[in-house]
């Protein structure tokens, strides 16, 4: 007997069922064929997320359900739109109908079940305790929610891929520009991640099944707005026919405007499920301040471009508004935070002179975070309408005092609200750990209610209940004053219930502003902690071990 | 095979530093602290609601504590989680699972988690599998699993990156008597090659046979440590002797109320049990004693209380 022979003899005898559990270990950790092994190779590079999404989507019936019904629909839709044509089809255009039939056949799997899809595997991680295991490993929140947004895309792609020689057959139906395609679907995809990355930032911000449940009504009610939005914008779309160069701009801000707000969103939700002694606050504030700034440039280019004398004043209006949302929402939110830096946190904070200077006020806390706020949207608005005021010729511009009384009025109001909203937070939420963010923008809108109610109702009895007239006591309420104080009222700022209101109002923010500044000191002070140089060591070790690791496995796949 | 990430020092490996945890005003964990070295199996005992699972967390990274701090391989739970977390393997008493996935998918995406590429990952899963037992049934879906298998597969999972250090959260809750022998051999096994382990059981007998110490923890607080034998002698001073005599029961037990050290003397007949200060050498020497005062002994047995007997003792039964 020869020794191979001996050696094959002296090998275990596996029963049918072991042999096929054997293949199965063999097939997922070596791969059967080159190929195989290939895409095993090149699957280290890939999110472990999607890798195991995808693995558990071919398995499952929901993602089998959806594809074959949307099978069975485009089918169903094309022949029945060409039995219909006939025989028409062969010299007139048909292919804007049924390309309106397909767009509407798509919205569906891409604006209600992906993003429902995303929301679930979201939530079943932090409600089956899955999660919890997931992030003992390496993987960071950011892996975690890029992998389920990456699964939301390979899913949009899947489907769309079906429907690709349909929307081939558009095309030769005649009646499209291929424009008129490309912008539908990257419409549609652009919304329906947009869509996702929201619903997955959603789901991450639920802490117990109540909240799940309430937002899942909630997400739900928007995709069907979102679904009844972006089909009625591309029937509107493919019904033009044609698409002017304008219209690129104008998708090419709209996405913009939606990946960096997908972004912020993400990075916000990754901060909720990390690490409790991570600095979470910082993270945060830089893409609000990119964010802002770009908003600002945007905004301003646009109106700058694109607008006439007449309307120019009103545009820049708009952009300080929308500004002025930005900074206000972020700003209520971020005056919840707690003033103690973590030790963790305390490592990263800015040592030198220039970085203490000008990158203090990214520092985690309500105190930093109020002077972040209001010298960023002081800074961008001011400097989009004195650019505008003092750069543009009177010919192009129609810009006033006004305007800039106004970007004052807004700011006056963001260190009123704002500071107001903090002094409460640290009055009564000292003791509170947990949800302090919901609770100071909850504050906020409960203030906000009281200053409009209360300067209606003083309003109305000052007047006899007869009609409601604005008074120097109603500055309080925000959006009152501001209807009076528009730019485009340049005569109402000359009355003298108008001048009062809004000297009360600048007093008042000065009060409140001053207080708060004073109480940041105490936040500014905090001085960097040295990290341990084990710390350091591990840190540095573990990089160098990841670079190698690359580099090798880089070298094996070629 | 994975780096294990783990300094060579004779320092302990786990470090509980004054620990507390407040959920409003119940005191989870009230002030514990105890230490545990390299290779060594630590048992977390205490009743339903002690504090056990809240402390494992704790060291998992997964809570904060309110007080005090938790150290892994000199690492604080606190400051540095992400350097704790990739020395740490973590068994849940609860298994979460994915649907749609069979067992060796789920070790492959927990590889993929933990980092291992290429042939790490490879031999991780080979390795695991092989350790685990699920090598037999690795394409089997996890919903069909026993609870027997998914406790292994929860232990693989926990260990699929060699950690240093393995915390395990009742693992032996609710198996049937093989596997659990089976997994307290494999307890034994990590513990051998080098792995710390923390293990929190209600099976007393069964964490007296493989840790090197334990804790008992009642009401958040830790009422004693250290080995076995060790909380046996500390709250046992006395040896309970059980001893019975061919004849003449009455005279040995009034012989042996006059020995030093002897009390509680019980009698049925000629069988009595009394409780004797001191150790083995006190022990033989009554012996003597007794067979040279020409009484006729057909037994002798002394012995001290078991974990469960102590843990009767130390315990009040009261939760928070």
């Amino acid at each position: 007997m020869t020794s191979a022979s001996s050696a094959l003899d002296s090998r275990p005898i596996l029963a049918p069922d072991q042999l096929e559990h054997a293949a199965a270990i063999e097939q997922l950790v070596e791969g059967e064929t080159a190929w195989d092994r290939r895409l095993i190779s090149l699957s280290n590079w890939i999110n472990p997320i999607l890798v195991k999404e995808t693995r558990q989507a071919l398995k499952s019936k929901q993602f089998s359900m959806t594809l074959l019904l949307l099978t069975i629909v485009v089918l169903a839709w094309s022949m029945m739109a060409i039995i219909g044509m006939i025989p028409s089809i062969y010299y007139a255009s048909n292919g804007t109908g049924l390309l309106i039939g397909y767009s509407i056949i798509l919205i569906f799997p891409s604006l209600i079940i992906i993003p429902q899809a995303a929301f679930r595997s979201m939530a079943s991680e932090l409600d089956d305790g899955t999660f919890e295991t997931l992030s003992l490993s390496t993987l960071t929140p950011r892996h975690i929610l890029i992998g389920k947004l990456s699964v939301a895309a390979l899913q949009l792609l899947i489907y769309f891929s079906v429907l690709a020689p349909c929307i081939a057959l558009t095309y030769l139906l005649r009646g499209l520009t291929l424009d008129v395609i490309a912008m539908t679907l990257i419409l549609l995809a652009s919304c329906s991640l947009a869509v996702s990355a929201i619903a997955i930032s959603v789901a991450a911000f639920a802490r117990n099944r109540v909240q799940q449940v309430f937002f899942s009504i909630v997400l739900l009610g928007g995709q069907v707005f979102a679904a009844f939005a972006v089909g009625s914008t591309l029937l509107g779309i493919v019904s033009y026919g044609s698409i002017p160069s304008e219209s690129w701009i104008v998708l090419g801000v709209f996405l913009l405007v939606v990946i960096l707000y997908s972004w912020l969103l993400l990075r916000s939700a990754g901060c909720a499920i990390g690490v409790a002694s991570e600095n979470r606050s910082t993270p945060i504030r830089v893409p609000l301040l990119l964010i802002g700034l770009l908003m600002a440039m945007l905004t301003g280019f646009f109106s700058i471009c694109y607008g006439d004398r007449t309307a120019m004043q009103d545009l820049l209006a708009v952009s300080v508004n929308f500004l002025f949302a930005h900074w206000a929402i972020a700003g209520c939110i971020m005056m919840g935070e707690q003033g103690v830096i973590p030790v963790r946190a305390r490592r990263s904070l800015p040592s030198s002179l220039w970085g203490r200077l000008f990158l203090t006020w990214l520092n985690p806390g309500a105190g930093p975070g109020y002077l972040f706020v209001l010298l960023s949207f002081m800074g961008s608005a001011f400097t989009l309408v004195l650019a505008a005021w003092f750069l543009l010729p009177a010919t192009k511009s129609n810009i006033t005092i006004q305007l800039v009384l106004y970007v004052a009025v807004l700011s006056a109001y963001l260190a009123l609200y704002m500071g107001t909203v903090r002094l409460i937070c640290m009055v009564f939420l000292r003791r509170v750990m947990a949800g302090r963010l919901v609770a100071s923008f909850t504050i906020t809108c409960v203030l906000l209610i009281l200053s409009v109610v209360a300067t209606l109702s003083l309003s109305l009895a000052s007047n006899r209940y007869q009609r409601l007239a604005f008074d120097w006591y109603c500055f309080p309420n925000l959006f009152w004053t501001l209807g009076e104080l528009y730019p485009s009222n340049q005569n109402r700022w000359v009355l003298p219930e108008c001048f009062f209101a809004v000297v009360c109002l600048a007093i008042s923010s000065a009060v409140i502003g001053l207080i708060n500044v004073a109480l940041t000191a105490k936040d500014v002070v905090v001085l960097r902690i040295e990290t341990p140089e084990r710390v350091v060591r591990e840190r540095s070790k573990i990089r160098s071990k990841k670079e190698e690791e690359d580099e090798l496995e880089g070298l094996a796949a070629e | 095979m994975v780096d294990r990430f783990v300094h060579e020092s004779n320092s302990p490996m786990i470090e509980m530093l004054r620990v507390h945890r407040f959920f409003g005003k119940t005191r989870a964990v009230n002030d514990i602290s105890f230490e545990v070295y390299r290779g060594q199996v630590f048992g977390f005992i205490g009743p339903n609601g002690a504090g056990k699972t809240t402390s494992m967390r704790i060291l998992s990274t997964l809570e904060l504590p309110s007080y005090g701090d938790a150290v892994v391989d000199g690492f604080s739970v606190i400051n540095d989680p992400d350097l704790v977390r990739r020395r740490l393997g973590f068994m849940p008493d609860g298994f979460s699972m994915y649907p749609n996935m069979n067992c060796v998918e789920y070790l492959d995406f927990f590889a993929r988690a933990y980092g291992l590429i290429g042939k790490d990952r490879i031999a991780a899963l080979r390795r695991t599998l092989s350790f685990t037992g699920l090598d037999k049934i690795a394409s089997k879906p996890i919903t069909g699993l026993s609870k027997g298998m998914r406790q292994r597969l929860c232990l693989g999972r926990a260990m699929i990156h060699s950690p240093a250090v393995l915390i395990l959260d009742e693992p032996a809750n609710g198996l049937d008597p093989r596997a659990r022998i089976e997994l307290r051999q494999m307890i034994q096994q990590l513990a051998v090659d080098g792995t710390t382990i923390l293990v929190s059981s209600h099976i007393l007998t069964e964490l007296a046979e493989m840790c090197d110490q334990v804790g008992i923890v009642e009401r958040g607080r830790l009422l004693a440590t250290g080995s076995v034998a060790d909380i046996q002698r500390t709250m046992q001073g006395a040896l309970r002797v059980q001893l019975t005599a061919m004849d003449r029961g009455e005279q040995l037990q009034e012989w042996l109320s006059q020995r030093q050290g002897v009390s509680h003397i019980q009698r049925s007949g000629n069988t009595m049990s009394f409780e004797l200060q001191g150790g083995n050498l006190e022990q033989a020497d009554l012996l003597k004693g007794i067979v040279n005062a020409d009484f006729s002994i057909m037994e002798f047995a002394a012995h001290r209380e078991t974990l469960e007997d102590v843990f009767m003792k130390i315990t009040t039964g009261a939760v928070q």
